[in-house]
C-alpha cells in the first residue's frame, strides 16, 4: 500500500466526492489531492464546502458518493474519526471539542494513554511527555492546568501537538488555526509547520485569509458553492486572482435595480441611529444610521463583531452604546423590550436559535401574534389564526401541505420563510436579519432577498448580513464593511464592488 | 396564487403518526380488554370507579409534572408539596389558629402554600439559575422535613368541609373525579388555546429561541412552577380528603411514577412535548395495571418491580415514537 502512495506521491486522494443534504448540495463531485510533504491551502467563502470536505476526510461526516484514498488505502464510505486517525489523518477543528474539565495531559493522551506494565495508567510519564510537548509548542503552562481555562487558540495548538507527538499522523488538517494567534504564537506555528515539512508530513491549511494562504502554502484549492474551482501553485496566483476565484461571477439573479418603483425611495429620514457600540472588545465603537425604506448591509468575517452588535441592539448582549429609534433614545436590556420598541431580530443559527422543533408550522409562525388573534374570552381564535397563517404562507410563498405539520417537515428555505413571517407579524420599524439566506437553496434565497427588498423594507428599515457579499450587493442600498469590531468603510451603491468589499473586510488598507 | 402542496397526505403514514401520538390509548384499550375478559371483578362500575377515585390525587401531581416537562423543567418537590400544602392548612385549622382558620380558609391556605412552594422553586431555579432538578431536589427534602416536624403522628378526624372534595360523591360520582375532569380540561384549554400555553411549549422547545424571539421566558418558567405547585396542592387536598386525614408521608416516593406517567403520555425531558390527552391515557393505563395486579394477587414487593419495568418501557416507548416521527419526516424531505 505504501508502494502506491510513494509511486504517485499522493498521501490523500479524493475522487468525485459529493455530499448531499436534504435540499442542499454541500459538495458537488469534488476531486483533489495532497502530495507528500506538501502544504496545501484550501480557501473559500462560508458554506463553500471547505468544512464539509475536511469533515469527510476526518471521518466526522459520511460522504454521499465518491472515493477517498489515504496513503493509498481506500477508506470505506462511513468511517469513524478514530479510523481516520489510524489511517494518518488528523484534524484540528475550528471549534475544537476539548475535555474542558480535564487537564492538558489528559486531553493530549485521551484515547492513547501511556500504561505501566500492570496495565494501569502511567500518570507520571504522561505528565512528563505532556510537559515536553507544551515546551516544544512554545508555551509555559502547567500540564495539570484544566483545558477549559485556556484560550481556544492555545487549545488548538495543544491539539496540534497531540496530533504530532501522540497520534503521529501523516496528514494534518488545520481549520482556521491562525484566526487570532498573536505574533509570538504565529512564529511558533510557523516553526512547527517547518518541522513537519522537513519530516515529510503533509498539511491541509484551511483559511479565510488570502495573505496567510499565499504566505504559507505550496498549492491552493479554491472552493465555491460546493464545487472545486481550481487547484493551482501559489506561485502562479496573486491576491486579487484568488479573490476573484473565491467570489466567482455568479449568474445575476434578483437585483435591487429590478425593484418596483413603489418601494424605491430611500428617504432622508433617519429612523435608527446607532452610536459607539462597544461589546467585550469585540465591537469597538460601531456606529451607523439607517434611513426609512433602506436595506443596510453588513459585511464582515468571523469575529468582525456583527453578531455582537446585533445582539447588543436587541438586549441579548451586554455592552455600551446609544440607540435612537424615531428620535427616541432606547434602553433595551431584553429581547422582549426590543420587540416592544419595534426592533425585530432574526438570529443567525436558524436551527438552534429560531426554530421551535417539534412544534407545528402555525405555532412557529404565529407565536408572537397569537395575542392579537384572541376571542373575548382570551382564547386563541383558531379561525383567525388559520387566516393569518394562510396570509403569510401566500405572501412569502411558503410551500406547505398543512400548517399543522411539524416545522421540521419543511426544507431550510421554507423554514426560514416561516421564521421571517414570525417577525414580520410584529410589524417592527427595524428588522435585524442575521444571515437569513444561510444554508438554503438558491430559489428560496432569491425569494427571500426579494421579500426583504419589496416587503420588509417598506415603511421600515432593514439591517441585513449575509455570508455572501454578492447577495448583499443585490439588495442593499449601502453596505457597512466591518473589520475587527470597527466600521472599516461604508459603501454606497455606486461604489459596490465585490472584490473591493471582500478585501476591505479582510483588513486591506488600499481597498 | 395557490400554494403548491409538496407532499401527499399518505393515509398509512397518517395512521402510523396517529398511533404514534396516541399509542398509549392503544395500550390502554388492549389492557382494558384483556383485564375485562380475564380478571374477574375488574369490569364492574364499583371497581372501576374506585380505581379512578383512588388515582385522582396522584393524577393532579402528574398534571403538575406535565406542565413542568412542557416548559423543559422538572419539579421533584411536587410529591412534598402534595403533603405540606394540606398539612399546612390542616395544622393551622386544628392546632395553631383554631377558630380563626375555618375549613374553607384552610383549603385556601392549602392552595396558597402550593403556589408559594412553586414560587420558591421558581426563585431558586429561574432567578438564581440553579438547575431545576437540583433546586427541587432540595425543596423536596426540606418540605418533607417540615411535614414530618409539624405532624409526626398525622392529623385525623378532619372537618367535613375540608375533606369534602376528596370524600363526597354527587349522584354516585366522586367529587374528586369531577374536579379532575374540570381541571384537566382547563389545563387542556390552557395549553392548546391560550397564548400562555403556546409560550410554554415554545419555551420548552427552545428557550434560546423563545428568548431571542422576545418572550419573557423567565416569567413563563416561573408561572409553570407556581401552576405545578398549585396542582400538586390540589392533589394533596383531595388525597387527604380521601384518607380523611393528613399524614407526614403523603405522596412520598410518588414522583417517579409521575415521571413514568408523563413519559408514557408523550412528554420528554427535553421539553416542548406532550399533550393532555396522552397524559390522561397514561394515567388510566397505569391505574388499571395497578388494580389488575391487586386483583390477581401479585406480591406487593413484585409490584415495585413491575413499576420499574413500566418506567423503563415508557422511556423506550417515547424514544421509539420520536424515531418513527423523525423517519417519517426525513422520508418526506427526501421525496
Amino acid at each position: 500500500m505504501t508502494a502506491t502512495a510513494n509511486a504517485t506521491g499522493l498521501v490523500c486522494d479524493v475522487r468525485n466526492v459529493s455530499k448531499l443534504y436534504p435540499g442542499v448540495v454541500a459538495l458537488n463531485n469534488v476531486s483533489f489531492d495532497v502530495r507528500r510533504g506538501e502544504l496545501h491551502g484550501v480557501i473559500g467563502k462560508n458554506g463553500a464546502g471547505k468544512s464539509t470536505m475536511v469533515n469527510i476526510l476526518a471521518g466526522m461526516t459520511e460522504r454521499t458518493s465518491g472515493e477517498v484514498f489515504i496513503n493509498g488505502v481506500e477508506m470505506p464510505k462511513a468511517f469513524s474519526p478514530l479510523a481516520a486517525e489510524q489511517a494518518g489523518v488528523y484534524l484540528v477543528p475550528q471549534n475544537p471539542p476539548v475535555l474542558a474539565q480535564r487537564s492538558i495531559t489528559e486531553n493530549i493522551f485521551v484515547g492513547n494513554h501511556l500504561k505501566k506494565k500492570s496495565g494501569l495508567i502511567d500518570e507520571h510519564r504522561m505528565r512528563g511527555v505532556a510537559r515536553e510537548i507544551i515546551q516544544h509548542l512554545g508555551f509555559n503552562i502547567d500540564p495539570d492546568q484544566l483545558m477549559g481555562t485556556l484560550p481556544v487558540d492555545t487549545q488548538k495548538l495543544l491539539l496540534l501537538g497531540r496530533g504530532i507527538y501522540v497520534v503521529k499522523a501523516d496528514i494534518f488538517m488545520l481549520d482556521e488555526i491562525t484566526a487570532s494567534l498573536n505574533i509570538e504564537e504565529r512564529n511558533y506555528l510557523e516553526k512547527l509547520i517547518g518541522e513537519l515539512m522537513n519530516d515529510g508530513k503533509s498539511i491541509i491549511f484551511i483559511s479565510h485569509h488570502l495573505k496567510e494562504i499565499l504566505h504559507y502554502c505550496h498549492r491552493i484549492t479554491v472552493f465555491r458553492n460546493g464545487n472545486k474551482i481550481i487547484t493551482e501553485n501559489c506561485a502562479n496566483l496573486g491576491e486579487s486572482d484568488i479573490a476573484r476565484l473565491i467570489v466567482g461571477k455568479e449568474v445575476k439573479e434578483y437585483s435591487a435595480d429590478d425593484r418596483s418603483d413603489a418601494t424605491d425611495g430611500v428617504t432622508d429620514d433617519t429612523i435608527l441611529r446607532v452610536e459607539d457600540v462597544t461589546v467585550r472588545k469585540i465591537c469597538n465603537g460601531i456606529g451607523f444610521d439607517l434611513r426609512k425604506n433602506e436595506v443596510l448591509g453588513f459585511a464582515g468575517l468571523e469575529g468582525c463583531g456583527k453578531d455582537e452588535l446585533f445582539k447588543f441592539m436587541i438586549g441579548a448582549e451586554q455592552g455600551s452604546g446609544r440607540i435612537t429609534l424615531d428620535n427616541n433614545r432606547l434602553d433595551i436590556s431584553r429581547p422582549a423590550q426590543a420587540i416592544a420598541a419595534g426592533i425585530a431580530y432574526l438570529p443567525r443559527k436558524r436551527e438552534e436559535e429560531t426554530v421551535f422543533h417539534g412544534r407545528s408550522i402555525e405555532e412557529n409562525m404565529l407565536l408572537l401574534i397569537y395575542k392579537r388573534n384572541r376571542s373575548k374570552l382570551g382564547l386563541i381564535n383558531s379561525r383567525s389564526a388559520r387566516f393569518q397563517s394562510a396570509r403569510y404562507t401566500k405572501l412569502m410563498n411558503i410551500k406547505v401541505a398543512s400548517d399543522k405539520d411539524d416545522i421540521d417537515s419543511l426544507s431550510g428555505g421554507n423554514k426560514q420563510k416561516v421564521m421571517l413571517s414570525r417577525i414580520m407579524g410584529t410589524e417592527p420599524r427595524v428588522f435585524i436579519l442575521n444571515e437569513p439566506t444561510q444554508g438554503i437553496d438558491v430559489e428560496a434565497k432569491q425569494e427571500i432577498l426579494k421579500n426583504i427588498r419589496e416587503t420588509l423594507a417598506v415603511n421600515a428599515g432593514v439591517l441585513l448580513s449575509c455570508e455572501s457579499v454578492q447577495e448583499l450587493m443585490t439588495v442593499c442600498d449601502r453596505i457597512v464593511a466591518l473589520y475587527k469590531g470597527h466600521v472599516a468603510r461604508v459603501f454606497t451603491r455606486d461604489e459596490f464592488s465585490e472584490e473591493v468589499i471582500y478585501r476591505t473586510i479582510q483588513g486591506a488598507k488600499d481597498a | 396564487m395557490e400554494n403548491t402542496v409538496v407532499r401527499k397526505n399518505d393515509f398509512t403514514k397518517q395512521l402510523i403518526l396517529f398511533a404514534c401520538n396516541h399509542g398509549v390509548w392503544v395500550i390502554f384499550f388492549v389492557i382494558f380488554a384483556l383485564g375485562s375478559s380475564m380478571v374477574p371483578g375488574f369490569f364492574s362500575t364499583y371497581n372501576l370507579m374506585n380505581v379512578l377515585w383512588g388515582n385522582i390525587p396522584f393524577s393532579f401531581m402528574a398534571l403538575g409534572m406535565f406542565i413542568m416537562l412542557l416548559v423543559g423543567e422538572t419539579d421533584l418537590s411536587l410529591e412534598s408539596i402534595f403533603a405540606i400544602a394540606p398539612i399546612g392548612g390542616a395544622v393551622l385549622m386544628t392546632k395553631y389558629a383554631q377558630g380563626v382558620v375555618t375549613p374553607g380558609v384552610a383549603i385556601l391556605i392549602c392552595l396558597l402554600v402550593g403556589m408559594l412552594a412553586g414560587a420558591i422553586n421558581a426563585g431558586i431555579s429561574v432567578y438564581l439559575r440553579v438547575n431545576s432538578f437540583l433546586a427541587t431536589l432540595t425543596m423536596m427534602l426540606v418540605l418533607r422535613g417540615i411535614a414530618q416536624y409539624l405532624i409526626p403522628e398525622g392529623l385525623y378526624y378532619l372537618p367535613e368541609t375540608f375533606i369534602a372534595l376528596g370524600d363526597e360523591t354527587v349522584a354516585g360520582i366522586p367529587l374528586a373525579v369531577i374536579a379532575f375532569i374540570v381541571v384537566a380540561f382547563a389545563v387542556f384549554v390552557l395549553t392548546t388555546r391560550t397564548v400562555f400555553g403556546k409560550n410554554l411549549y415554545a419555551t420548552g422547545s427552545s428557550e434560546t429561541a423563545a428568548y431571542l424571539a422576545g418572550l419573557n421566558t423567565r416569567r413563563i418558567r416561573s408561572y409553570a412552577f407556581i401552576l405545578a405547585g398549585l396542582l400538586a396542592a390540589l392533589g394533596g387536598l383531595i388525597g387527604s380528603g380521601r384518607m380523611q386525614a393528613v399524614t407526614a408521608d403523603m405522596g412520598q416516593g410518588d414522583i417517579m411514577m409521575c415521571f413514568a406517567a408523563c413519559f408514557l403520555g408523550g412528554s420528554s425531558m427535553s421539553g416542548g412535548n406532550g399533550e393532555i390527552i396522552g397524559l390522561v391515557g397514561s394515567i388510566l393505563t397505569l391505574s388499571i395495571i395497578t388494580n389488575l395486579m391487586n386483583l390477581v394477587g401479585v406480591n406487593p414487593f413484585l409490584v415495585k418491580i413491575v413499576y420499574g419495568i413500566i418506567l423503563l418501557l415508557a422511556i423506550i416507548f417515547a424514544n421509539v415514537q420520536q424515531d418513527i416521527r423523525k423517519r417519517l419526516l426525513l422520508a418526506d424531505m427526501a421525496a
